[in-house]
């Protein structure tokens, strides 16, 4: 889905040029969950923007979907196959109800109006917001405006979905819903990059990245990275709760016949 | 400080969300107040840093009201909370609200810096805006503490900061609490702050859950889940660990837990594992079914009834075809602006009025959208009023004329008129009818060369976010209140604080900008390409009688205004 290799980019401040990715190489298969991390300004926000044609990188290749982004047609065109949801639930809805909002997207796709209005009822049935389709924005939860932006890559049918740090202004009830619904979609196909400070869904990603000014310190297996890699408390992260019960069990030697990284898991240990 | 609240009652629209509150938050103790949205726990924490008054009850501090600077608030978010050029400036503000005499300021501010851990000689010439998350709430907790109060009262304090800069602020509020200062935290990141916590206070459905020692929350996890809440999730391990022999008490943090369990001589594990987790497990997500909390919390209910309500009540304008709407705006506009005299305005007005009625926009929607401009105009209509050269009233070395006076009034009407036109317009519509009939109206302009849809799309934007600029605006105008002075109606907005709004005020609106240009890049939306509206324009015969209508009421307004 992508192949990016040895990706640059830079801003210009002033004469000088500030690189904020610096030989990215990272490939993300179809149908995968990948979970991207690391500390604010370390160039994630700046990654994924890349992956949909947002940003242009300096150097180094990358396609996305099977399209070369160098090209700028194709920058375009790859909004059809990768879509992203923003952090900010309010900076994100141009319309001013939901059925507007989706509409938006639509309009640029050469459908009929019939075709439109059905693809609209269907993706605000698969979030869940048939019934607020008229509702004023403003109206909305934050986590009903995160789930009214997934609504939205749905109905442009993309293969893949970015999301980024869409938890982090949500209150815990909003937080599930939409993790459930981006797990439910993963599990129909399609693709997710997970971006995320949050232990408890890094440790629920089966493959983390991590970032770190503008490079990748680490990219695989989730249980590796907490359990091997001395990544975790080099980087200051309080792990999460499973994991730091897991380190102490398997430091007393008790047998484990897998290591936790979840509650789940954990309760299966057990 | 002691707070002490009884009897508490709080509305907002006529909603209840507070009822009944006793409590009773000994001093020196840290509190954390917890709730799912919706639970009046927002509510609740700005009665107590005194920046709303309870309909009903009273909030007692140190058994009397709070003095001036006694009590301080953080807000969730710190860009709408920091105005000042310099991390300096931003402390001097508060502390110079709350009338603390010029050579003492500097050292107040030197040891807040100090102790939010933002050292003055490094910080204290730097902007506020160019800080990082982190530093930003740090910043506003030395803002918030810097005159000394006895009671520190936080929203969200963690909400959004990365592992490290949650775990050094939590650090830092610890600290405080270790110094004797009173807090109150308002949170749902409970595995961070019920460890530190003395007492807890669960809201639930506008009212008091549950008010007690800290503790009783990690032992008895239904506390939570009873107030819709989930338990920290050490409280959750806990509980399993326990059900398993492998812990012998319930523990009240993850370092008990890991401590208790390191202590513990581990029995020997069960004989045969369970063979189909040994697999990496497709993403399992956390929560025991016993522990989890019901789905679906009242949050939210109430207000749905009412949308579906108020919506099938201004059907009748939403029927309107756009263009006739946006025809009797413009036709509307003109004819104000043409008026000279109070006749043919107070005409208009009683017109606007009456449509403003018909359409039945909810009475609290058109106050708080009002508030604001009809303090500013009417601290423009005072200065327009005041003159030095032929005074007819005088104040001192100022007098007030009359003319000016009448002048400045018939401005700041027709301004009014003029938002009041433009308000009924965007009640009324939404924002794709509204860009269609724009996007119609302009179109000639095509063949200029004008991008007519970037337009349109532009105008029908700007105006969706006029309610969300006004709701920053309250929020900033709150977050200097709780600086210290409590200001009301136009002291609001003198020159001075009007200067300190307009910066963070831009920032915001500028930051959304930006946000909401990638957005509409990152949907695939091209210009150039043929396009499908979702929203068609059809006219009616309805829509041909409303024109009339607005060539009619244009016509008179213009012939009372031309002869009076």
């Amino acid at each position: 889905m992508i192949r990016a290799e040895q990706l640059t980019l830079s801003y210009r401040d002033g004469q000088r040029r500030l690189p904020v990715l610096k030989g990215i190489s990272i490939h993300i298969n179809r149908g995968e969950w990948v979970a991207l991390t690391g500390a604010n300004g370390c160039g994630k926000s700046s990654l994924i923007r890349t992956f949909n044609g947002l940003k242009i990188p300096t150097g180094g290749s990358l396609s996305a979907a099977g399209l070369d982004l160098r090209s700028p047609g194709n920058r375009t065109a790859v909004k059809q196959h990768i879509q992203l949801v923003f952090q900010n639930p309010e900076a994100q809805t141009i319309g001013s109800t939901p059925f507007e909002d989706i509409a938006f997207g639509l309009e640029n796709r050469g459908l009929s109006r019939e075709a439109m209005l059905a693809q609209i009822e269907k993706v605000l049935h698969q979030v869940g917001l048939t019934h607020k389709a008229e509702a004023d924005v403003a109206t909305l939860s934050g986590g009903e405006r995160q789930r009214l932006a997934v609504a939205c890559c749905l109905a442009l049918e993309t293969e893949m979905i970015i999301f980024d740090e869409v938890t982090s202004m949500l209150d815990p009830a909003g937080r599930r819903d939409i993790l459930e619904l981006a797990r439910k979609l993963w599990e129909q196909g399609t693709t997710v990059l997970w971006v995320t400070q949050r232990m408890e869904e890094l440790a629920e990603s089966p493959r983390v990245a991590v970032m770190s000014q503008g490079k990748i310190l680490y990219d695989g297996d989730t249980r590796t990275l907490f359990y091997s890699s001395g990544l975790p408390d080099a980087l200051g992260w309080p792990s999460a709760p499973a994991v730091r019960i897991g380190q102490l069990l398997q430091a007393k030697g008790w047998p484990l016949h897998s290591l936790p990284l979840t509650e789940k898991d954990l309760e299966a240990v057990l | 400080m002691r707070i002490q609240a009884n009897h508490v009652f709080f509305s907002y629209d006529r909603l209840p969300v507070l009822t009944d509150i006793n409590l009773d938050i000994r001093e020196g103790t840290l509190t954390v107040l917890c709730g799912v949205t919706g639970s009046g726990k927002s509510t609740l924490l700005r009665l107590l840093s005194g920046l709303a008054e309870p309909a009903a009850g009273t909030i007692l501090l140190d058994g009397g009201q709070a003095a001036a600077g006694n009590v301080s608030m953080v807000f969730q978010q710190p860009e709408t909370q920091l105005f000042a050029g310099s991390v300096h400036q931003e402390l001097e503000y508060g502390l110079a609200e709350r009338g603390v005499p010029g050579p003492q300021r500097l050292e107040l501010i030197r040891s807040a810096l100090a102790r939010v851990g933002l050292p003055y000689d490094e910080f204290g010439g730097r902007s506020p805006f160019l800080l990082s998350g982190g530093e930003k709430r740090r910043l506003c907790i030395a803002a918030a503490i810097a005159s000394l109060p006895g009671l520190l009262v936080l929203d969200e304090p963690t909400a959004g900061l990365d592992p490290q800069a949650a775990g050094s602020l939590l650090e830092l509020l610890h600290g405080l609490r270790r110094s004797g200062l009173t807090l109150v935290i308002g949170t749902h990141d409970l595995d961070s702050f019920l460890p530190i916590a003395d007492e807890a206070i669960v809201m639930s459905q506008g009212a008091v859950h549950y008010s007690g020692p800290a503790s009783t929350l990690s032992a008895d996890p239904l506390v939570l889940t009873g107030a819709g809440l989930e338990p920290p999730a050490y409280s959750r391990l806990g509980h399993r660990l326990r059900q398993r022999g492998l812990l012998a008490e319930l523990p009240d943090s993850l370092d008990s837990l890991l401590a208790a369990l390191a202590e513990q001589p581990l029995p020997a594990p069960p004989e045969e594992a369970p063979p189909a987790s040994v697999q990496i497990p497709r993403l399992s997500w956390s929560g025991g079914e016993n522990l989890l909390p019901a789905k679906g919390n009242m949050a939210g209910r109430s207000s749905a009834a009412t949308d579906i309500q108020t919506a099938s009540a201004r059907k009748p304008w939403q029927r309107l075809d756009p263009r006739v709407k946006w025809l009797g705006m413009v036709l509307g506009t003109l004819a104000v602006l043409g008026m000279q005299a109070l006749l043919p305005l107070l005409l208009a007005s009683g017109l606007i009025t009456g449509l403003m009625l018909s359409a039945r926009i909810p009475w609290q929607r058109t106050i708080r959208f009002f508030r604001p401009f009809l303090l500013m105009f009417l601290f423009l209509w005072l200065l327009s009023a005041l003159t030095w050269s032929s005074p007819d009233y005088k104040l001192g070395p100022v007098g007030l004329s009359l003319a000016g006076m009448e002048r400045g009034g018939l401005n700041v009407l027709r301004f009014l008129l003029l938002v009041a036109l433009g308000f009924l317009f965007t009640e009324t519509t939404t924002g794709a009818p509204l860009r269609e009939a724009l996007e119609w109206g302009i179109a000639p302009l095509k063949k200029l060369g004008i991008r007519t849809r970037n337009w349109s799309l532009a105008v029908s934007v700007t105006l969706q976010f006029v309610p969300w600029i006004l709701d920053k605006l309250a929020q900033l105008q709150l977050a200097l209140n709780s600086r210290g002075r409590k200001a009301r109606g136009m002291a609001r907005y003198t020159p001075r604080q009007v200067a300190l709004l307009i910066v963070p005020l831009l920032i915001l609106v500028i930051g959304m900008g930006d946000e909401l240009a990638t957005a509409v890049e990152s949907r695939g939306y091209d210009p150039t390409k043929e396009r499908t509206p979702a929203y068609l324009l059809s006219w009616q015969n309805r829509d041909t009688l409303v024109m009339l209508c607005i060539l009619l009421a244009a016509a008179l307004l213009w012939t009372v205004s031309r002869f009076s």
